[in-house]
This record gives structure tokens, C-alpha cells and sequence, in this order.
């Protein structure tokens, strides 16, 4: 699960990097304004917050001012009016914005720019226009003929093919409370995704809309939507990552030579995701998993860590048996293993059987700790493999509220182990 | 004391843009680009297929398109990562032998039995022929296809042999083909609202025309200022041999009146790109035309040539060609240009580059594009032919649909013209780069 | 292909700078140029006359004739002409106006009765900054040398030899005999008048459109190399000519630009002590063996 973790933090450098790297030259920043506004929107949304996001509300600020009250365009007006909308309602949601907006200014500006129903004849650019302006609705006599021109193309597959268009669809209709229409288009994601329709690169998008709007489907589709986000997050690490190349591409269209560009929509949908899916796994008390996630990690015990990730898995799925299997089989993993290293030499083990608990009880006196840290050792030990095992609590699955304990007592008493080698 | 000329160089290699809406999608190398943010046209899922095939060969092409689908180690994700689309086969038609006159059978089986606005591209397997021979399976074919108002994208035994190289390239032209835009310029050409490749006075095939004098047709591809093509015109008609204003009146009255519409606006800069020779005849009747139709406007007359022997090397670099970008003033208004030297966004280069002669001819009423302006057109201009995903095209994409038309109107019928260029037909393939 | 030293004519020129064109300066003695008012060779003889917008110039005068300042241009046309004069009578063979090989430069293969293949240049001159540059470029001329009769003799299938561009022998109407191109539309048998079955070409003249029939020994095949391999393969012989002139063309080499450069300079080296200097009138012309700098 903190491969997630990692992924955000590496997101987020990636990002950190890109807001950076268009410092200086006021022409970078006009060559993607939208982009830049983006970046922002997502980052202000997760209060996230560095120099560069600093920086970065400063130049939107001036952007706002140049775009809206001074009007001074380039031929790309389409997308400096679209982001410096989206940049004014990023701002104005965190109280950042330090520009002067005349709203009915800004209902003549933006109504030059309406052709057949939609703003510049585009999709994306409309969805946009109108959720960053969805707090104004009142004061534009337009918006609902907009609106509709969204609604008819909500089920097309234009839409699907162009997924960037997923986020602010869902979005703008959630910000519309148009409750009827999310459901359309969220249940349309999931059956995509049951399906298996969905394309690799495009199920980040689709698992933004079903993370996000999750609380709208029936209980039953919660699983597939946290396992498919899990797995669409887990395999950013592909996108994001190095990849193997078939040595016949570099031959034929030589190296890539902007290896670290990623569309900006594409790393402000994973960041935000990753946030709010790694924050509900926070949720759990588990302060020290990150250490215990590093050790393993540098000591090679990955199997361990994988019984621990599966253990927290099967907590937020509700499958508090499975739960305490897991943390009873990560703990013994850990157990053994630290009494191996402290002992230079393997602790025997029959196939089918459990290891002597004695043993390992002897190999942490033999090294010097205390009988009742041991006996708490122990006591974790049983604890959670009392509660594992179903069968001999009449079938009955032990309760959240012990599994919590039990959680909390196993990693505890893992990062224990873990320090002593 | 030796003789210098002087020379320059285009700094930046120019990028391409792969989304319509997101600006960052951009990348200086078509590969590249397409694999990480995909077609810069979305809105095409489905490209569905007719397959024209010797039987034998049926299960061959299905597999071809099965793997474009599903993706291979160079084209990872297939046609949809790539192209945001999938192909399906909507007919399949075995042709009985590779003669001529088989592929001519079906082929006319094949638009009688069904409709252009339910197929978007017909997929023909052909016998490898060389395109200086004029009666084969690939020009008969693709001249009774686009006669119908259908795109064709033909496959050879070589396609076969070399697949690795042709998954991406039979990709592109594909999706092209189906109406979609692989990729633009990111950043548009610099004193340019329209660009044209024109050629008129192209003979119409001997074999196919009843009557002795020959007869011309002409024929424009219009491109906007992103060095997006936007359509295709031809002479709805032949003409005799000297009916040089007429031909361009006709040429350039469809080229404005359909840009406007597009683009709603009249466009002012306009340059023209053209490889055969163009007299003074030519220059005067079109600037007499433009200003019928424009009023107000520039007009830059561009001639690119590469039937020369003027080379450049570099003996800095370890094959001694002269780098792609660099060119050398062979006067005030000529260049010599180099756009398959070395490079890094390219690992595989072949020869000696063959240098573009670019000469600006005339700038009415006045010079309004500089030659270093020209110079990055020139350059931007070869990454846009949407048939090939190889990274080093030579030519720009205005000539080489000049001139993959011209091989086509050598060897159509003035019957067959006419039938590609009427208005039912024209509806549907000015908006398809058919003859790629 | 071997890679030609260029130590022996090492001007300095290489070791300071890096780019090069190849264009080779041209430098002359100026002499007189007289305009005529008609064509002057029944007084002065051939091969001294240039037609330049209309008018003849030479470097020889006479009565009808008066002397004027000439143009860039005019010199530049004037010794153009007197440089493949020149290679003509040094016994070099012209592929169109600017291709040129000698014979004793043919690239040995097995197959000389279908085709040839020399190893020669092409040229221009160019004016650029007042100066006059001879343009030269390696190039690979190939001569088709066997005639479409020839070829059914030798096996080729009649019913196959069609629609593929010809070059066949017809007499003008100066009564010289002319080279015209023309597509082939189809070999036929006719009888001739003495009864005996002759091949016959249909041919349509690319000039007049019309149609022409000609006996095929008259016709020779377009020398492509495609082409000329494809018929090759109809007579039984399979060759890869088209690899051939690849590896000719330096376009198999990992450093084409490197080596094409180097048999440039030797090429101009040839010239330079084989053509030039050129005397004509009281003109001068000699060649710099050092190509122009491109300098960015």
C-alpha cells in the first residue's frame, strides 16, 4: 500500500519540478496556461503547499488580471479565458485570490465566446468554464443552455474516448447537484470498468469518478471500485516509471527525448486520487507503518510486508478474520526472521506446522530481552491468532473494534522486533 | 582565401501537439508523442474496416488488425493507446487471384454492395508492384475506391516482412484516413493563415481517355496555420493544355470559400508551396485571382525543390552530413536545407541528405515572411505527414501529398476524375487524405 | 566501398573549418563577348555561341557582330558551355545536359548486354555573391544497353513487356535521328512485307500524345533500376541491381556523407587538371580545388 505512498510523494516532485521549470520567462507560462491552472486546482483542492505553489498562485493572480479585466489576449483565447476561469475558482475556494473580478464584466467577456451552445465550439473548454463558474450561475443568463448542451453529450462516446473530460463532467455535475446525471455517468464508468472495456492509460480517470462519487453506488459495487482504483493507482507506477523498451523502438524512433513529460491532467487526476485514497487508508491507527514498510523493505522480507498490506486490505474491506490471518502471519514472518538474524543461523521449521513459539521465545531472552516484552510478544501472537482462527469461536468473525487492537498491538510489537536488528 | 557562404540554424526542434485541449500535450517526436498523450483528435472510438484480400491472405490481415488492436513490443497499447480507437472489420471481401482485373472485379463489387458513410477505410491486400508501372492492383484499385468515396490503405507481401516497421505507419494512415488528426504543430507557422500545395497541369492518364489532345487536371491541399490539412480540391473538370488561370480560378475559389467556412475567417497571409516549375503566367493569375477573392491580402510564392546536386557536410559529425535544421543562404531569397542530417530525435538515417532547395520567388505586394521564418515552415512542414510515424521525412508534407496525387493522377481516368472530384463523392474525401 | 585518402590534397582549408558546400569557385581571365544578331555558326563555326534571353552571344566577333559588357549570367552561360565542350572532347559521355562519365569508369557486373552502370558526376554552375561555383556531385549512370527486341530474344515474355516508360530511336524531321520517350503500351507480332513476323511496340509519344508504332530493336527500356532489374528477372537472370547502385550511392554506408564528400573532391581533382584550365577567346578559366566554407 505505501507503494501508493511513494507514488505520491513522486508525483508530487514530478509536479513540484514542472511548476519550476516554467519560472522565469513570462512566455513559458502563456504557452500552457491551462495546464498551469490545473496544476493549481489540484493542489489548492489538497492544501498542498511549497514555493512553488506559492508561486504559482502569484503568477495565477496576474494571470486573472491580464485575461479577465484586461482582456489582453493572444489568438489563444479559447484556452487563456478557460484557464484563467478555472485558476479564478481554484483561488477563490482557498481565499487566495488577491484580484478584483467584476462578475457582470465577466458574463460579457465570456458570452463573446459562446458558438452553438457550447464556449469555442469545445467540449473540454465548456465543462470547465462552467464548473469553475458554477458559484455564479445566477448572474449568467447562458448557463443553462450550457449546461444542456453538456447533458446531451454526457453519454456519448466522444466523451469516453477524451477521459480528461470524465473529471470536470463529474465534477460540474456534483457542483450542479444534478444527482440524476453523476449516476448516469458514474454508472457508465463502473460498467466500463466491470466490462473490462476500460484502456490501461485511461483508468486513473475512471477510478477518480468511482472513487469519488462511491458513496452513490450500491454498497455491493464497493469492493470492485476500491480494487479497481487500488490497481489503476498501483500501475501508475508503469506510467510514471521507467520502462523497459524494446530495444527494435529505440532503433527505429530514437530515444525519447523528453522522457519525464506527462500530460498535466494525467499527474493532477493520480495526485489527487492518490490523496484521498491513501488518506482513507490513514484512517487506521497505524503511525509506525511507514518505518515498518522501509525495514522490511531494506532487509528484503517483502513477504511480510505483503501479509501486513493484505491484513490493512482486508480491515478496510470489512474481512476482520482475514485481517488478523494476515497480521498473525506477518508477525511470525518478522518473528522468525529477526530471531534468524540475531542467531546467524535458520530456525528450523516442519512443513504444515507452526514454528515452536518456545523457540522464539528463547532466542529473545537469549538477546537480552525482558521476560514481560517477550510475554507481550506473545501475547500479540495469540491474541491475533485466536482471532484468525473462526472455527473455534463458533464461526463468528471478531469484531472491529478488536481488530483495531489487534492491529495496533502487531505493528507494535513488529517495529519492536524490527529494532533489534 | 577560401569562398564562404553563410549559413544557420533552427535551434529548436519543432514540437507537435497531441490534444486538442490540453496545450502540455506536446512533443518533438511523432512516436513519442502518440504512445504518451495519444491522437490529437479523440472523438474517433471506432474505425470500421472493409478487408479486399486474397483468400489465402484473409487470416493474415485479421491477425494484423488484431494485433494493432491489442498492442505489440513496439506498439504497446495498440491502436487504442495510440490512436484513442479500434479497428473493426465490417466486410470482408476474398478476391479470386492477384491479376488486375480481380482486384478491379471486387473492387467494384465491393462499393456496389456497400455504403462510404458505413466503412471508413478499405483495407486491400495487393501483389508488390513498382509505382512506375501504372496498370496494377494498387492504382486500379485505389482510383475505382476514391471514385466511390472511399478511403484504401493497400498492404503488400513487404508490409508482411517488415512489420515491425509498418504497425505504426498502417496505424497512422488508418486513423488519417478515417477522418481522425493524428497530430499539429504546436505552435503555429509564423505570418501564415493558409498554406497551399498546388499543382495544376497534371496530364490525366492516356490509357484510360478516349479523344487525342491531352487533358489537365489541378488539384490543392489546404493547410492551416498549425500545418494542419484540412482538405483536399480538385478540378471538378479537365482542361486543355494552357488553361492555366482557369485552372487556379477554380482551384483557389473552392480552397477560400471552404477555408472561411471552416475557419471564419479570411485569411490574409497566404503561401503557396509548389515543386514543378511555375512561370510568371502562373504567379500573375494567381495574384489577379487573389484579388477577386480576398481583397486585402500577402501572398508568398514558395518553390522546394530537391532535383539537384548541392550538398552540404558537416565533418563535425561522425557520418559528415549536415545536421537536420541547419542551411546553408545560396542567396538573399535561397536556401539549401537539410532535414535528414543528423539529429538526436532520429536513431536510424540512411545516405546523404538530399538538401531541399527552398527559394522564396516572390512576395507580393511585399516581403512579409523572412527566410528564417520559412526555414522553421520548411522544417515543421516534414513532421506532418500523417502516413508514417518515422521520425525524418524529407520533404514537407505540402509536397508529398502533392506529390502522391500527382502519381495518382497519372494513372486515373478523366472518367474516374471526375467521379472522385463530384460533389456526393467530394463530401466525403476532401476531408480524408485518400491518397496518402 | 574504400574509402579514398584525402592526404595528398589536404589544403588548409579542412583542418580550420568544418562545413562545406560543394560548389568549387569558379575563376577567370575576363575576355571579350560579342552579340550577334543572328546565330553566328555558319561564320564562326559551332561550339562558340551561347542564346541567352534571345540573343547570341560568343567570344569570338566578326562583322555582324559587336562587343559588349557581359552579365554574370552571360559569363556564367559562356563557360558552362565551353566546360562541357570540354568533357565532350575529352571523350566524356552526357546523360541528359548535366550527367556525365567516361567509359572507362563502367562498374563491372555480369550482365553489360542488358545494361551499364558507370560511375560518374553530375554538375551545375550557380551564381552566389557575385561569384560563379561549379556544383559537382558523384552519380551513377545507368545505361540501358539491350533493346526490347533483344530482350524477347533473350526470353523475356512478350505479353509481359508493357506499361513502363521507353526510350526509342526516330528519325526527325531534319532527317537525324532522335531519342524520344514514350510510354509502352504493348509489344504485338506483325507481318512485314517480306512475310516475316517482326515485334512491333506500341508507343505513346510523351511529347505529342500520339500513338506510334515502333520495331522493337529501336526501343530500349527506362534506365530505373527497378525496372531494368524486373526485366532482368523476366530473362531468367536474377540481380540485385537496385542493392547494386544502394551501395554506389554510398547509401550503405554508416558514413555516406563522409565518403560521398571525399569522392567529390577527387572528382574535382580529376577536373581540375584534366578540364581546366579552359581557354576560349581571351578568356581564363581555371577551378579552385577548395569548396566553399558555409559558415553559421
Amino acid at each position: 500500500m505505501s507503494s501508493l505512498r511513494v507514488m505520491e510523494e513522486k508525483i508530487r516532485s514530478i509536479i513540484d519540478k514542472d511548476i519550476q521549470s516554467s519560472f522565469g520567462l513570462e512566455i513559458e507560462r502563456r504557452e500552457d496556461p491551462l495546464g498551469n491552472s490545473i496544476f493549481l486546482f489540484f493542489l489548492t483542492r489538497n492544501k498542498i503547499e511549497s514555493r512553488a505553489v506559492d508561486a504559482l498562485i502569484d503568477w495565477t493572480n496576474s494571470w486573472i488580471d491580464i485575461i479577465l479585466n484586461q482582456r489582453k489576449f493572444s489568438r489563444f483565447v479559447d484556452k487563456e479565458v478557460t484557464s484563467a476561469l478555472l485558476g479564478f475558482y481554484a483561488l477563490k475556494s482557498v481565499g487566495r485570490l488577491r484580484i478584483e473580478v467584476d462578475t457582470d464584466k465577466l458574463v460579457g467577456l465570456i458570452s463573446e465566446f459562446v458558438t452553438d451552445d457550447s464556449f469555442f465550439d469545445n467540449f473540454t473548454y465548456t465543462t470547465l468554464i462552467l464548473f469553475s463558474l458554477v458559484k455564479q450561475r445566477s448572474k449568467i443568463p447562458m448557463f443553462n443552455r450550457l449546461f444542456e448542451g453538456i447533458r446531451r453529450n454526457l453519454h456519448k462516446e466522444a466523451l469516453f474516448n477524451d477521459v480528461k473530460n470524465l473529471i470536470f463532467a463529474s465534477l460540474l455535475l456534483e457542483a450542479i447537484n444534478a444527482q440524476d446525471d453523476l449516476k448516469r455517468l458514474v454508472r457508465a464508468c463502473f460498467e466500463k470498468v466491470e466490462k473490462n472495456a476500460v484502456r490501461f492509460d485511461d483508468r486513473v480517470y475512471y477510478a477518480w469518478v468511482l472513487w469519488y462519487n462511491r458513496r452513490i453506488m450500491e454498497e455491493r459495487d464497493l469492493p470492485k471500485i476500491i480494487n479497481f482504483t487500488k490497481d489503476a493507482l498501483e500501475n501508475t507506477a508503469r506510467i510514471f516509471g521507467t520502462e523497459e523498451l524494446d530495444e527494435s523502438v529505440i532503433e527505429m524512433y530514437g530515444y525519447d527525448t523528453e522522457p519525464e513529460k506527462f500530460p498535466k491532467m494525467l499527474l493532477g487526476t493520480t495526485l489527487d486520487l492518490l490523496i484521498s485514497f491513501n488518506a482513507s487508508r490513514i484512517m487506521l491507527p497505524v503511525p509506525n507503518i511507514v518505518y515498518i514498510e522501509q525495514k522490511l523493505s531494506s532487509l528484503g522480507w517483502t513477504e511480510a510486508w505483503r501479509e501486513l498490506d493484505k491484513a490493512l486490505e482486508g480491515f478496510e474491506d470489512g474481512r476482520m478474520s482475514d485481517c488478523c490471518n494476515n497480521l498473525r502471519m506477518g508477525l511470525i514472518i518478522v518473528w522468525i526472521k529477526v530471531c534468524e538474524k540475531l542467531e546467524g543461523k535458520p530456525i528450523p521449521t516442519q512443513v504444515g506446522k507452526t514454528v515452536d513459539i518456545g523457540r522464539l521465545n528463547k532466542c529473545l531472552e537469549t538477546h537480552g530481552l525482558p521476560e514481560d516484552t517477550i510475554g507481550m510478544v506473545s501475547r500479540t501472537w495469540s491474541y491475533v491468532s485466536d482471532r484468525a482462527h473462526i472455527e473455534k469461536r463458533g464461526g463468528q468473525a471478531p469484531s472491529e473494534l478488536e481488530v483495531r487492537y489487534g492491529i495496533q498491538l502487531a505493528f507494535a510489537t513488529i517495529e519492536h522486533l524490527l529494532r533489534l536488528v | 582565401m577560401p569562398t564562404f557562404l553563410l549559413g544557420n540554424r533552427i535551434e529548436r526542434e519543432p514540437n507537435l501537439l497531441f490534444d486538442k485541449s490540453d496545450s502540455s500535450a506536446v512533443h518533438p517526436q511523432v512516436y513519442w508523442g502518440l504512445r504518451t498523450y495519444g491522437p490529437y483528435d479523440k472523438g474517433i472510438s471506432s474505425v470500421r474496416l472493409g478487408i479486399i484480400s486474397p483468400q489465402s491472405r484473409m487470416d493474415q490481415v485479421k491477425k494484423l488488425i488484431d494485433e494493432l488492436n491489442k498492442g505489440t513490443p513496439i506498439m504497446p497499447g495498440g491502436m487504442p493507446k495510440f490512436f484513442g480507437s479500434n479497428l473493426d472489420v465490417v466486410v470482408e471481401m476474398p478476391v479470386n487471384s492477384t491479376e488486375v482485373s480481380s482486384y478491379e472485379d471486387k473492387c467494384w463489387a465491393f462499393v456496389k454492395s456497400s455504403d462510404p458513410s458505413e466503412v471508413d477505410v478499405v483495407l486491400v491486400y495487393i501483389p508488390k508492384t513498382s509505382r512506375y508501372f501504372s496498370n496494377t492492383p494498387y492504382y486500379r484499385s485505389k482510383a475505382i475506391l476514391a471514385s466511390e468515396g472511399y478511403s484504401s490503405q493497400m498492404i503488400t507481401d513487404s508490409t508482411f516482412l517488415n512489420l515491425k516497421w509498418s504497425y505504426l505507419n498502417l496505424a497512422s494512415a488508418i486513423y488519417a484516413k478515417a477522418g481522425g488528426i493524428p497530430w499539429v504543430l504546436e505552435s503555429e507557422m509564423k505570418n501564415v493563415d493558409i498554406l497551399l500545395g498546388i499543382s495544376i497541369s497534371n496530364l490525366v492518364s492516356e490509357k484510360y481517355r478516349a479523344g487525342v489532345s491531352a487533358r489537365y487536371v489541378g488539384y490543392v491541399n489546404v493547410f492551416d496555420s498549425y500545418g494542419k490539412w484540412m482538405f483536399f480540391e480538385g478540378t471538378a473538370k479537365s482542361y486543355e493544355e494552357g488553361k492555366i488561370f482557369e485552372q487556379l480560378k477554380e482551384l483557389l475559389s473552392k480552397a477560400f470559400q471552404k477555408f472561411e467556412a471552416e475557419k471564419r475567417f479570411r485569411p490574409k497571409n497566404v503561401v503557396i508551396h509548389y515543386y514543378k516549375r511555375w512561370g510568371k503566367e502562373e504567379t500573375d493569375s494567381v495574384i489577379k485571382i487573389l484579388d477577386e477573392l480576398l481583397g486585402d491580402f500577402n501572398v508568398g510564392f514558395i518553390s522546394i525543390d530537391d532535383s539537384h546536386p548541392f550538398r552540404v557536410y558537416d565533418t563535425n559529425v561522425a557520418d559528415g552530413s549536415f545536421p537536420r535544421g541547419h542551411y546553408a543562404y545560396l542567396g538573399e531569397n535561397a536556401i539549401l536545407m537539410s532535414t535528414t542530417g543528423f539529429t538526436t530525435i532520429a536513431a536510424k538515417r540512411m545516405g546523404t541528405p538530399k538538401l531541399l532547395h527552398v527559394v522564396s520567388r516572390m512576395q507580393h505586394p511585399s516581403k512579409f515572411i523572412e527566410m528564417e521564418d520559412l526555414a522553421l515552415q520548411i522544417l515543421s512542414l516534414t513532421k506532418l505527414d500523417w502516413a508514417t510515424a518515422t521520425p525524418l521525412v524529407r520533404e514537407p508534407v505540402t509536397l508529398l501529398f502533392s506529390r502522391e496525387i500527382a502519381y495518382l493522377t497519372a494513372v486515373v481516368s478523366e472518367q474516374e476524375w471526375k467521379s472522385i472530384i463530384r460533389p456526393e463523392v467530394n463530401a466525403i474525401l476532401s476531408r480524408r487524405p485518400w491518397f496518402i | 566501398m574504400q574509402r579514398v585518402e584525402s592526404k595528398m590534397f589536404e589544403p588548409d582549408v579542412f583542418k580550420v573549418y568544418a562545413r562545406f558546400g560543394n560548389f568549387f569557385r569558379i575563376n577567370y581571365k575576363l575576355g571579350k563577348i560579342f552579340i550577334w544578331e543572328s546565330d553566328p555558326k555558319e561564320k564562326i563555326g559551332i561550339g562558340k555561341t551561347i542564346f541567352f534571353e534571345g540573343k547570341f552571344y560568343s567570344y569570338e566577333g566578326g562583322d555582324a557582330a559587336r562587343e559588349v559588357t557581359p552579365n554574370l549570367q552571360i559569363l556564367k552561360s559562356m563557360i558552362t558551355r565551353q566546360f562541357g565542350l570540354k568533357l565532350r572532347n575529352l571523350k566524356y559521355m552526357f546523360k541528359g545536359d548535366y550527367r556525365a562519365y567516361k567509359i572507362e569508369n563502367q562498374v563491372e557486373h555480369p550482365h553489360k548486354d542488358i545494361f551499364s552502370i558507370f560511375e560518374g558526376f553530375e554538375f551545375r554552375t550557380v551564381i552566389v555573391n557575385e561569384a560563379i561555383l561549379l556544383c559537382v556531385d558523384p552519380h551513377i549512370i545507368l545505361r540501358a544497353n539491350c533493346s526490347l527486341g533483344q530482350l524477347t530474344e533473350k526470353g523475356a515474355p512478350v505479353d509481359q513487356l508493357s506499361d513502363f516508360s521507353v526510350t526509342y530511336i526516330s528519325p526527325s524531321p531534319e532527317g537525324k535521328e532522335e531519342r524520344i520517350e514514350g510510354y509502352l503500351l504493348g509489344v504485338v507480332r506483325q507481318k512485314a512485307d517480306d512475310g516475316e513476323i517482326v515485334l512491333k511496340c506500341r508507343i505513346k509519344n510523351y511529347r505529342s500524345f500520339a500513338e506510334e508504332v515502333v520495331p522493337a530493336h529501336r526501343v530500349f527500356p527506362e534506365s530505373r533500376p527497378e525496372l531494368i532489374q524486373e526485366l532482368l528477372s523476366q530473362i531468367g537472370r536474377e540481380f540485385d541491381l537496385v542493392g547494386l547502385q544502394r551501395k554506389l550511392s554510398f547509401l550503405d554506408s554508416k558514413t555516406s556523407s563522409r565518403d560521398r564528400f571525399l569522392k567529390t573532391l577527387e572528382i574535382v581533382k580529376q577536373l581540375k587538371t584534366e578540364v581546366f584550365p579552359l581557354e576560349f577567346g581571351q578568356f581564363k578559366v581555371d577551378l579552385e580545388a577548395e569548396p566553399v566554407v558555409i559558415r553559421l
